[in-house]
């Protein structure tokens, strides 16, 4: 074959310029942009295949936007910043402060282990007001579960609950460990009641628990029945800081908090569950607690130059840092979801991070035949998968599953 | 033109709807650009593209493929336009740059690159004290980016060309003793039935496919290259190249036989004249060298539609 090769060079070469004029610039830069009709494509084609030189421009003139571009991290230590380990560090960092906003105060006013029930129930409900401003968002996600059945199954339940054990657990401030479902489990022993956990975990954070949820139940298993009967308790009152909840709060908290409880609170519980899972990798990290919460905080932070170069800032906006990519700046809109970070800009360039800028991936979108060439001027996503690109000749690009598929008007 | 006035006058009418959305659509107003340069600035497109007999939907399908507003912006450049000039180079300055950097792939060669263009660009050719901007010569065709990448392109090429003719003599002279050395002897002649029956099964492939031979097997371009260029993908090419080397093999050995050769015969000459083609090859580069990339590139700018 390579004979062969070397007999095909050499007859092309015999025929080189025999294309006649060279095309005017105008036609073979519709050609690199794709924009010429059939028959004057194939008659600059023509022409290309006798022409090293037009050959030679053309492939010039084509930009260079290869499949992945790489980029060097801006910041060399920013290898926890992964999408998972963001995800995991900003709930445990929040749940912690929760945890800390709840303990602190019982601490300093109980610091013996001898608190009685009924006060250690108002003072959380107290505290449970803080717990509102902090995590409202779990909140929601909580009473957005769509069980309320099994919720009540879960009530019932953490009817189960001794008192005594609750104090003394609350004062040691470990209430983190265990969750309701591992209560459920232990104190039912019924198979549909710990299952009634699994399902009803909030829409918005199943998918990024579902994994660790096996591993977290059988933590809860080795749990004694005391620990799993605080966290009980703890959940509850966590729960309760939305204002309906909060007028009923007092009864609960006094009289029997757990008969009340109807199928809202068993949800509101089953969401906060998940919050108190979450505790135990704080737990388990304890030691990296604070510098979670840093973390946080420096949740990156985004921009476009005004030259059309991407930046990045993990200082909350004090300082910022340029994104190189290879052979191409030009980027005119951005849209960040989370750790989802999508960037256009000229010549249809399209970049898409999954990991908070660590890496980066090049999306073409495409209908048809048709690749998107024109400037991207506008970026939309309201979340990780539905998105809208705006191109700076009035064509709309949406996408609903991340870029894999494209519609255009 | 044989229609003669009539045949203008018809076409304005018709087509003046067209034009005059394609004018509210160029944004033409707000750079500068009237009407009335507007209408002979397509007018002039439809010529320079279409042969005078095109029929009037032609003529209304090629005005809609164009980039109006990049047309008029660039056009309104050329006249002089402060406003279009502000938004060109709020828009393309930058660019012109990276498009620099992206060809030349030297920082002070670039830049220089960038700015012979921008010079072009903005006209300091002076013929008979006027100014002409080489932006004149945009049609709309492709995107302005993308003109502007292929004329640096070109302009790049050009001094290559050039550069490479002088540099090559120092070149030679340092490692002329190589080369001499390897081949003194004259070219060795090519079976003629073999190249025939090669250039036969060339010219009756596409024109594409006749292009992606050329660019991989003379250009040396890599498959992801080619795959760029045709905007497919990369293994698109590579199925493409593997199934044409074997088609033209077979195609070959098929018109060696008809010649009368056997199909032994045939494989042998392939074989052997082969062998001989690496002189030949050679040979042939060497006279290419002399060859001019274009005739002159500055003399075709203020060409045509100038004054548009």
């Amino acid at each position: 074959m390579e004979q062969l090769s070397k007999l095909i060079r050499q007859r092309l070469q015999a025929t080189t310029n025999q294309g006649g004029s060279h095309p005017d610039p105008n036609l073979l830069a519709a050609f690199a942009d794709r924009a010429l009709a059939k028959a004057e494509r194939i008659h600059v084609l023509e022409h290309l295949a006798h022409c090293a030189d037009c050959r030679e421009i053309v492939s010039l003139a084509t930009p260079n936007f290869d499949a992945t571009a790489a980029v060097t991290s801006a910041l060399p230590n920013s290898g926890w910043l992964r999408g998972p380990v963001l995800r995991w560090g900003a709930l445990a960092a929040s749940v912690a402060v929760v945890t800390v906003a709840v303990t602190l105060p019982r601490m300093s006013r109980h610091p013996s282990l001898v608190a009685t029930t009924p006060s250690a129930q108002t003072d959380a409900k107290g505290n449970a007001l803080e717990a509102r401003r902090v995590e409202p968002s779990d909140k929601l996600a909580a009473s957005a579960s769509p069980w309320p059945d099994k919720g009540r199954e879960v009530g019932s339940a953490a009817k189960q609950l001794k008192r005594p054990e609750f104090s003394n657990r609350m004062t040691d401030g470990r209430f983190a460990a265990p969750s309701t479902s591992g209560k459920a489990a232990q104190g039912n022993s019924t198979p549909p009641t710990s299952q009634a956990a699994a399902p009803a975990l909030p829409p918005l954070l199943a998918k990024s628990v579902g994994e660790d949820h096996a591993v977290l139940t059988r933590k809860k298993e080795q749990r004694s029945d005391t620990e799993v009967a605080a966290a009980n308790e703890v959940v509850a009152v966590e729960a309760e800081p939305a204002p309906a909840e909060l007028a009923i709060a007092p009864g609960k908290a006094k009289d029997a908090p757990l008969k009340t409880q109807d199928s809202q609170a068993g949800l509101v519980r089953n969401g906060t569950r998940t919050l108190t899972g979450r505790t135990t990798m704080a737990d388990a990290t304890s030691a990296k607690n604070d510098e979670l919460r840093n973390q946080v905080k420096l949740m990156p932070r985004w921009t476009l130059s005004s030259d059309g170069t991407l930046q990045r800032s993990f200082d909350a906006g004090k300082t910022w840092a340029t994104i190189p990519f290879a052979g191409n700046s030009g980027f005119r809109a951005l849209a960040a979801v989370g750790t989802d970070i999508w960037v256009g800009g000229s010549g249809g360039s399209l970049y898409r991070s999954t990991d908070a800028g660590e890496h980066w991936l090049k999306v073409t979108p495409a209908v048809g035949e048709e690749v998107l060439t024109a400037d991207i001027i506008g970026v939309e996503f309201t979340d990780a998968s539905h998105g809208k690109l705006t191109t700076a000749d009035e064509r709309i690009w949406i996408t609903t599953d991340a870029g894999q598929t494209w519609q255009t008007n | 033109m044989s229609h003669g006035v009539q045949s203008v006058s018809e076409m304005a009418l018709g087509l003046e709807s067209t034009v005059l959305d394609l004018y509210s659509k160029s944004k033409g107003e707000q750079v500068g650009l009237t009407k009335e340069q507007f209408v002979v600035i397509l007018r002039n497109i439809s010529e320079k593209y279409l042969p005078p007999t095109a029929a009037q939907q032609e003529i209304s399908d090629l005005y809609f493929s164009l980039r109006v507003e990049e047309l008029a912006l660039a056009r309104a450049c050329a006249a002089g336009s402060e406003r279009a000039w502000e938004i060109f180079m709020l828009r393309y300055r930058e660019k012109l740059y990276d498009i620099g950097s992206y060809i030349a792939k030297e920082s002070s060669a670039a830049r220089e690159l960038a700015d012979s263009l921008y010079a072009d660009l903005y006209g300091t050719l002076t013929r008979e004290g006027q100014r002409v901007s080489k932006l004149a010569s945009y049609t709309g065709r492709g995107s302005l980016e993308g003109w502007l990448r292929t004329v640096m392109a070109q302009e790049y090429v050009n001094r290559y060309r050039r550069g490479r003719k002088y540099v090559s003599l120092d070149e030679e002279s340092e490692e002329g003793a190589q080369f001499a050395a390897a081949d003194p002897e004259p070219v060795v002649m090519v079976d003629k039935r073999l190249e025939t029956a090669t250039d036969e099964a060339l010219a009756a492939l596409p024109a594409e496919d006749r292009f992606v031979l050329a660019s991989y097997y003379l250009d040396g371009r890599t498959l992801a290259e080619i795959a760029r260029t045709l905007g497919v993908h990369e293994s698109t090419i590579s199925r493409k190249v593997e199934k044409l080397a074997k088609s033209l093999r077979k195609q070959i050995l098929a018109a060696l036989g008809r010649t009368g050769m056997r199909r032994r015969q045939a494989q042998e000459a392939m074989e052997v004249d082969v062998r001989d083609l690496r002189v030949n090859i050679r040979s042939r580069l060497t006279q290419e060298r002399d060859g001019r990339a274009f005739p002159d590139k500055k003399a075709e700018a203020p060409a045509g539609e100038g004054s548009g």
